[in-house]
């Protein structure tokens, strides 16, 4: 009988903690600690920059966009003119419905050509100060080269009629001949022909094929809840009304929202079922090993306190939590288990011997134990990635609070020892030289297995495995992103600056870039369609010198064949713009034009408090970076984010060195170097063959694989130090050592088969290490031939 | 007095009839006034044809209109290509897809079909074509024939269209089409003379990569 002081004082720590730690998690709005936002698995200041700006473009407006594809079905008879006539009305019936759903920011069909006549409307009116600064530095810079004797207002009038004469026989002049009298510095036909390729993203087009296509971007971010539900409810809301309008409507659509709400809900799925599998899994194999089954219900408190002390220091420690923490943290249940299983199968010497007595032979192995691996997972504190810090904290914690949830557990209960059945006790017999042979001979095979194997990994990061795969919306997704106009062999590119000024001129050293990089390619960017600041704070000057053009111009145009009067608009508009005193600043100039932009076209530039950024489109197919000094990085971030990950690898597989160096450390301090290197030697052989066994098998490793490996290594040194432990009384390993790594095993086995491909790495890796521990700490006994040491069977 | 007013307005009136132009028939999907019918299958069947061409510009803020030179090439299958040499070469596709406008260098701009940008010349291909069912619903037309020569005018239903774009005229004599003309006012036009035609041409692979989508 345990006395009672102990055993109320261990209840009313076990009560204070577990209400204090389940109130603490209750006052928490988990919705919205708990991201599923792949963006937050970069750090926000991560110090990259083209990084640091994929991670704010990303999460901005771009992210909201919805792309959506709608088709009527064909009636007999019916010719193609009737039937696309038919869609785009059912097309602007669905965008009609679907903008006026509050979670819809705006839906535009693309049939509509009301941003692009506003955008062409606003260009065309300021194109005397969007567009004449830059054209006018350009003119003056051929003047220069020229070494011409003529004055400059002369020279600029007749290369002004030339360029006009010669642009009459191309084949845009008839489209253009309206602007021309009131434009014959044709500014805004050449903006025009510079800016073609933005007709490529489903600018241009309201139709593609029988398909009518529709934009819009919903009011809330894509990764938030109501960002997601109430839009997916939006969409069938309008379906349905176009469906009434005209039945077998068929609708294709994709979103950001969509694969976020899919991986939500799938990560959802998987961290219920990995946890009760898990759990399932460790009370299964107490259940198999141990004599009054029932009783191993004891080992359910010391890993549900262990999961509560996780949970609380996690969330306590950030304000975001990524849910990829708590599904790989459902490890838990497999390691935490270990103390339990220690203390409660730790036999008596003596019939009453009391729970403190027999604790106390166990408390230095639990300690070292616990304590290395909280060392070394500690050391994940100092990684750069979100994600391996809190991973790291989680663990030491739920590693704490599982051994002091089992020392209290088994300190209040009157009958803390659990007998094994007598399979998990039973040991080959050591003396049979055959034994000893086998047991050799497997040594060596995995020894040869560790050598050699290694060579032959191969490491790849892919941010795409952190998402449980999704083929059917990928395929979707490309599907209608094609009928979009969207198509390999081009580039899109982003500059960014924290100014409109500072965007522009990057912009301007970005677009000097390209065109020595890819001289044969074209670039089209709204950018065109503003000068640089200088060019800006120059042009009052420049128009000054210019106060006689409409009497050089004149004559200029009569030698070319026109007639000067037809251009009376043009002379009107230059000589206003010759005596004006107030023009606006430059980023009222940026934000003039930014706020001409509606629709799809609101994403070619964007000026917002700290932030303007540019589209460039490059026919060109992805190559060469853009220099960091340009501000300019490319679209396709998955790329930016798989170097991100290589990156994180080479800083996790460092901070894992050292953390293991100090495990290594603290069991040579703690057992000397002898014992020590031997119980070491466990863990990193165990270590070493898991990573030749999949070199060997062909496998791709990547930073989870890593991850798994520190873990694995961190739980099998404890078995090491516990059979160690026992080797140094003259005992036998005790049959915990077998139940916890069999549970470890299984519980990391059952990660092995989540579809999230780096938890599956994970899982499988610390399974596969804790099995060869296991294996080597059974083996290397049997295997000391001439020298078994004199053991005492319990 | 009103006895001698009125005569001369009936005389005005017979006068200004009497020279007006004749509108000539129209042609419909049924086919009546069938003088048009052998002309256009007779148009239609022949196959890839290539000629020189010349083009007239005319502009309401130029005194004269812009002259241009170059060869048209005609492929059912890929499209209408006009090739300009003088003053300044470039190549212009039509074809189902769109319009593309290739400059000196090379380098291609593309205009898909249905959008403004292509404008007129994208109605050019079905008309060379002589695709009377593809010209139906977005056309009247009407065919006059005087003497050995034959015209047919296109003028766009939709009104918005028919602003922008004008009528086009497309005449000929006997089988060979001499004439284009889009005319969106006097001063606002374009005229093509279609030179001598080389009928049954068949089109390199260099020709059709350079000339043709």
């Amino acid at each position: 009988m345990e006395p009672l002081r102990q055993k109320w004082t261990a209840r009313l720590i076990l009560l204070v903690g577990a209400t204090a730690g389940l109130a603490w998690l209750g006052s928490l709005d988990l919705e919205r600690r708990i991201s599923t936002d792949v963006l937050d698995l970069i750090p926000a200041d991560e110090r990259s920059p083209e990084l640091s700006m994929v991670r704010n473009l990303a999460g901005q407006e771009e992210a909201r966009v919805l792309l959506l594809a709608i088709r009527v079905p064909a009636r007999p008879g019916e010719d193609r003119e009737s039937r696309a006539l038919r869609c785009d009305r059912t097309a602007a019936a669905f965008s009609g419905a679907l903008a006026s759903n509050p979670s819809i920011a705006q839906a535009v069909p693309l049939s509509d050509t009301g941003p692009r006549d506003a955008l062409a409307k606003a260009v065309f009116s300021g194109r005397l100060e969007f567009l004449l600064p830059a054209w006018l530095e350009e003119r003056q810079l051929g003047y220069r080269g020229s070494g011409a004797a003529t004055p400059w207002c002369a020279w600029l009038a007749e290369r002004t009629a030339a360029d006009l004469e010669a642009f009459l026989s191309r084949p845009e002049a008839m489209a253009a001949q309206d602007l021309v009298p009131s434009d014959p510095l044709l500014l805004v036909p050449g903006l025009a022909s510079r800016v073609g390729g933005l007709s490529g993203p489903g600018l241009a087009p309201g139709r593609s094929g029988d398909t009518a296509l529709v934009w819009a971007r919903s009011r809330y971010s894509p990764l938030a809840p109501e960002g997601q539900g109430p839009v997916f409810d939006a969409v069938d809301r309008a379906l349905a009304r176009a469906r009434a309008a005209e039945p077998g409507t068929e609708l294709r659509w994709t979103g950001i929202a969509r694969f976020a709400a899919a991986s939500r809900s799938r990560i959802e799925h998987e961290l219920a079922t990995l946890n009760l599998l898990s759990l399932g899994l460790v009370i299964l194999v107490a259940a198999v090993c141990v004599r009054r089954v029932y009783r191993a219900i004891h080992l359910v408190p010391v890993v549900l306190g262990s999961l509560l002390g996780a949970w609380v220091a996690t969330t306590a420690a950030w304000q975001r939590v990524h849910i990829l923490v708590f599904v790989v943290g459902s490890l838990l249940a497999g390691v935490a288990v270990d103390y339990g299983f220690y203390l409660y199968l730790q036999p008596r010497r003596r019939p009453g011997e009391l729970y403190l007595e027999r604790a106390s032979r166990l408390i230095r192995p639990l300690f070292a134990s616990a304590l290395t691996t909280v060392i070394g997972f500690s050391f994940l504190l100092w990684s750069e990635l979100p994600l391996i810090r809190q991973l790291g904290v989680f663990v030491s914690a739920g590693l704490i609070c599982a051994l002091a949830a089992a020392l209290l557990w088994f300190a209040q209960v009157d009958d803390s020892y659990l007998e094994t059945r007598a399979f998990v006790r039973r040991r080959p017999s050591e003396g049979r030289p055959g034994v000893r042979r086998v047991a050799r001979l497997i040594l060596v095979a995995g020894a040869v297995v560790a050598v050699l194997g290694p060579w032959r990994l191969r490491w790849k990061d892919d941010i795409r495995e952190l998402e449980i795969p999704t083929p059917q919306l990928k395929a979707n997704d490309a599907e209608v992103r094609s009928l979009f106009g969207e198509a390999e062999g081009r580039t899109v590119y982003l500059t960014r600056g924290a100014t409109p000024s500072e965007a522009r001129a990057l912009l301007q050293s970005f677009l000097t870039w390209h065109e020595r990089e890819y001289p044969a390619s074209r670039t089209a960017t709204l950018g065109y369609a503003l000068p640089t600041e200088e060019q800006w704070m120059r042009f009052p000057e420049q128009m000054a010198s210019l106060a006689g053009f409409e009497g050089c111009l004149r004559p200029a145009l009569a030698r070319h064949g026109f007639d000067p009067g037809a251009f009376a608009p043009f002379f009107g508009e230059w000589n206003n713009e010759v005596r004006r005193k107030d023009r606006p600043s430059y980023d009222q100039l940026v934000a003039r034009l930014g706020s001409s932009l509606q629709g799809p076209l609101s994403f070619l530039l964007h000026a917002g408090p700290g932030a303007t950024w540019f589209v460039t489109i490059a026919e060109q197919a992805q190559g060469a970076d853009p220099p960091a000094a340009t501000g300019t990085v490319t679209d396709s971030q998955l790329e930016n984010l798989n170097q991100l990950f290589s990156r994180y690898r080479v800083s996790a597989l460092r901070l894992s060195s050292v953390g293991l160096s100090f495990v290594g450390a603290s069991v040579l301090v703690l057992y000397g170097l002898r014992r020590g290197v031997r119980i070491f030697a466990i863990p990193v052989g165990a270590c070493l063959f898991a990573f030749g066994a999949f070199g060997l098998a062909g496998a791709t490793l990547n930073l989870f694989h890593l991850l798994g490996a520190f873990l694995g290594v961190c739980l099998s040194h404890n078995y090491a130090i516990f059979s160690a432990e026992s080797q140094g009384r003259g005992e036998e390993p005790p049959p915990s050592i077998r139940m916890s790594a069999v549970a470890t095993a299984s519980s990391f086995g059952v990660l092995a088969l989540s579809r999230i491909p780096v938890v599956a790495a994970l899982g499988s890796t610390v399974a596969v290490i804790v099995l060869a521990a296991l294996a080597i700490t059974e083996l290397a006994p049997l295997a000391s031939a001439g020298r078994p040491p004199a053991l005492r069977r319990m | 007095m009103r006895t001698a007013l009125i005569a001369m307005f009936a005389a005005a009136l017979a006068r200004s009839a009497w020279g007006a132009p004749d509108p000539g028939v129209l042609v419909t999907p049924g086919g009546e006034g069938g003088q048009w019918k052998p002309l256009v299958s007779a148009l239609a069947a022949k196959g890839p044809i290539l000629a020189a061409f010349s083009e007239r510009r005319f502009f309401p803020f130029r005194s004269e209109p812009t002259r241009l030179e170059g060869i048209l090439r005609m492929s059912p299958e890929r499209g209408l290509s006009l090739q300009y040499v003088k003053p300044e070469a470039s190549v212009m596709i039509a074809d189902p897809a769109g319009l593309v406008l290739r400059d000196r260098g090379g380098r291609s701009r593309e205009m898909p079909a249905g959008s403004g940008e292509a404008g007129a010349v994208a109605s050019l291909l079905p008309i060379m074509r002589f695709d009377l069912p593809a010209l139906y619903p977005k056309f009247v037309i009407r065919f006059l024939v005087t003497g050995g020569d034959w015209r047919f005018e296109f003028t766009p239903r939709d009104p918005g269209i028919a602003k922008s774009l004008g009528s086009i005229t497309v005449a000929g004599t006997g089988n060979a089409v001499r004439h284009l003309e889009f005319r969106r006012s006097a001063n606002r036009r374009i005229e093509i003379d279609v030179g001598e035609t080389t009928t049954g041409v068949t089109f390199t692979p260099a020709d059709l990569a350079t000339f043709f989508r």
